[in-house]
């Protein structure tokens, strides 16, 4: 759990970041989202003190963070940074182990440790042999959020993970993201500048600008009622509709009495892929079949406004 | 079949080499140590069959495709003219008063070095390793050792300018290589530090190299003439060892500090971020991370620093610190070129083996760590 209790920090007298308080939930994904210069980064830096704020209080799992030693509080923290940020001259393995050696492992469970964490994040167990320039920028990105996770933090702060990767790359990591937030339950606070991404990771949203919080609250709430017009603007303005759309599921709007024909559609399936769907096909009707392939019923497009 | 040459470099090394070796004196034979020979061609004081043979050798360099072919005949060559010189003192000095010198000359010199150079290019085309270097270079030597170590070249007259300086001669490259040394260390327990200030701070990086960038342009004899009236006023003595190791100091500093500069500020920030991130101690992010990333650089100035010391120790000598300058100088004061070379040729061999070092010790380092 992390909670902002009326943070403030200034540069040469002008403030960054103004008042700033909130709360990311235990095993929450938090996404920290606004324009450039509006102080999401140093929001989240702020966290593991890399910048030390000017006012008010931090806590991580209830404890004020001004009260730890500094590397002790950092090694208690996964943190990832856009460009990886991975020791160069070191193999993956032991870029992974970094934490955990600090941290005075005995050596077998570090090595254990490592295997386990190259597994998660998807990754041959023969890369560890080599080193950073060796692999591609998803693969060193894939490094990264292992050694943040490598001596199991409870927090995992990420600024801009995934800005400096292609978009295929990228959309594939957010996958993996979301699967490794579901599987290790771990409270994350992502930066991004990528509303679409804070849609799609996020359960909760903070929007800065100007140092300020805008508004903070679920996807829904955010896409469903802004709560002004920079919020309204910043979020896409006409594309808010699809936006909402696509946070539900086709297995939400389902009618099992219904049929329809032609290639049926997953119910797990965001409904913006199904009306995807119908306005290729010509269509206002789709099947939908359930996780084990059988036909479950059908979606109608006059579902999908309701 | 083109006629033209495949590789330039090669090509003109070869043609001086040819052209020197022809062209110019091979020895000087001279009725004493300081009167200047009478100039002796190489197929006058050499057996005919081989100069013919080397030419023809010469010549099929620049058309050898293979590079390895090149290294071993411009190795094979360097190796024979060795030979021939020593064998052409031996010969000549045979039919002459022991007081008559037979002294080397360009038409040796001068094929000498451009083999060494097409062996170095061979190399570098064959882009040969380090170890691969180092073996090449100890084969070269080794025959040329050997001959020495039987006497083959006691009758030149740079060896018998080392015989009979032969009982300072260990003392004289002792102390020039302990000034190196020192003056090297020195510069690295003072240049390091304010290399990492200037890493550190932008204000004092500004100052600092300002100031050693201004040292560094002081001609290094017009140092040593300043520094004498500071060092009598402290008691430490105008002259002597003391001077000679301040100046060679403040002259290594400059590469010291800029090249650990230089290394450090290489280094991508993110990198250092996410070790700070990770919560590494500014202590543990020097020496595992900042350290080993800026070491290639801070080798290059290490490497860079050791060879000029090494020369501008033989200045030194002007100062009475010893060492090989002083054979130079003495030399020149006698007007007795092999005893010039006495001094030259050792601090010459002895940079090049201090350089290759050094590029070899970076060159393990780079592999054991990326």
């Amino acid at each position: 759990m992390i909670e902002f209790d009326r943070v403030a920090k200034n540069y040469d007298g002008r403030p960054i970041v103004a008042d700033l308080s909130f709360t990311v939930a235990q095993g929450e994904f938090c996404a920290l989202v606004g324009s450039s210069g509006s102080g999401k980064s140093t929001t989240l830096r702020m966290i593991n003190r890399l910048i030390e704020r000017d006012g008010g209080t931090i806590r991580l799992d209830g404890q004020d963070i001004a009260t730890l030693p500094l590397e002790q509080l950092r090694r208690r923290i996964g943190y990832v940074i856009q460009s990886a940020g991975l020791f160069p001259h070191w193999t993956i393995r032991n870029n992974i182990a970094t934490v955990p050696r600090l941290l005075g492992w005995p050596e077998d469970r570090v090595s254990k440790r490592v295997d386990e964490l190259l597994a998660l994040v998807r990754l041959d167990p023969a890369t560890g042999a080599k080193y950073p320039h060796q692999l591609s920028g998803g693969q060193q990105q894939r490094v990264g959020v292992a050694r943040a996770l490598a001596a199991d933090p409870s927090v995992l702060l990420m600024d801009e993970p995934f800005g400096a990767l292609d978009p295929i790359t990228r959309d594939a990591l957010r996958v993996e993201l979301r699967a490794i937030h579901q599987a290790t339950g771990k409270t994350i606070l992502m930066v991004t500048h990528d509303i679409d991404e804070a849609v799609q990771l996020a359960d909760k949203i903070a929007i800065l600008a100007d140092g300020k919080l805008v508004q903070f609250g679920t996807p829904a709430e955010i896409l469903g009622h802004p709560a002004n017009d920079f919020v309204r603007d910043f979020i896409g303005g006409t594309g808010i509709g699809l936006k909402l759309l696509s946070l539900q599921r086709v297995g939400d709007h389902l009618r099992p009495g219904l049929t329809a024909t032609g290639a049926s559609i997953a119910a797990s399936a965001p409904l913006t892929e199904a009306l995807s769907e119908m306005i290729l096909r010509h269509t206002d009707r789709l099947p939908v079949c359930d996780d084990k392939g059988g036909i479950a019923g059908a979606v109608a497009l006059a579902d999908l406004v309701t | 079949m083109s006629l033209a040459p495949r590789n330039k470099v090669l090509a003109v090394l070869t043609l001086a080499a040819i052209a020197s070796c022809l062209g110019a004196a091979f020895v000087t034979q001279a009725p004493n140590r300081l009167i200047s020979g009478a100039p002796l061609m190489l197929w006058q004081a050499a057996d005919f069959w081989l100069p013919l043979a080397m030419a023809i050798a010469l010549l099929a360099l620049s058309y050898a495709k293979q590079a390895i072919a090149t290294l071993i005949i411009a190795g094979l060559g360097f190796v024979l003219i060795a030979y021939e010189a020593g064998h052409a003192g031996a010969t000549l000095m045979a039919a002459l008063p022991p007081a008559a010198r037979i002294a080397l000359g360009f038409g040796f010199w001068g094929p000498m070095f451009c083999l060494a150079m097409i062996v170095v290019d061979a190399l570098q085309r064959l882009r040969a390793r380090a170890i691969t270097r180092l073996l090449v270079a100890l084969t070269l030597a080794a025959p040329i050792a050997a001959m020495a170590w039987a006497g083959l070249f006691d009758h030149l007259s740079i060896a018998r300018e080392y015989t009979s300086h032969r009982d300072v001669f260990g003392i004289e490259f002792a102390r020039h290589c302990l000034l190196v040394l020192v003056a090297v260390v020195l510069a690295l327990a003072i240049g390091a530090p304010l290399g990492l200030l200037a890493a550190r701070r932008a204000k004092a990086k500004t100052a600092l190299f300002s100031t050693l960038n201004l040292l560094q342009t002081i001609p290094s004899v017009a140092l040593f003439g300043l520094l004498i009236a500071p060092l009598s006023a402290l008691g430490l003595g105008g002259i002597g060892t003391a001077p000679a190791l301040i100046a060679l100091v403040l002259y290594s500093l400059l590469p010291v500090a800029r090249n650990l500069e230089a290394g450090l500020a290489g280094i991508d920030p993110a990198v250092v971020d996410a070790a700070r991130g990770m919560g590494l101690t500014p202590r543990q992010i020097f020496w595992r991370i900042e350290l080993p990333l800026g070491m290639p650089a801070f080798l290059a100035g290490l490497r860079i620093v050791t060879v000029q010391a090494i020369g501008l120790a033989a200045v030194a000598a002007l100062i009475g610190a010893g060492g090989l300058g002083t054979f130079i100088f003495q030399g020149i004061g006698q007007y007795a070129i092999d005893l010039v070379l006495l001094g030259a040729i050792p601090t010459i061999l002895l940079a090049l083996a201090a350089d290759f070092a050094l590029s070899l010790a970076a060159a393990l380092f780079e592999r054991t760590t990326s």
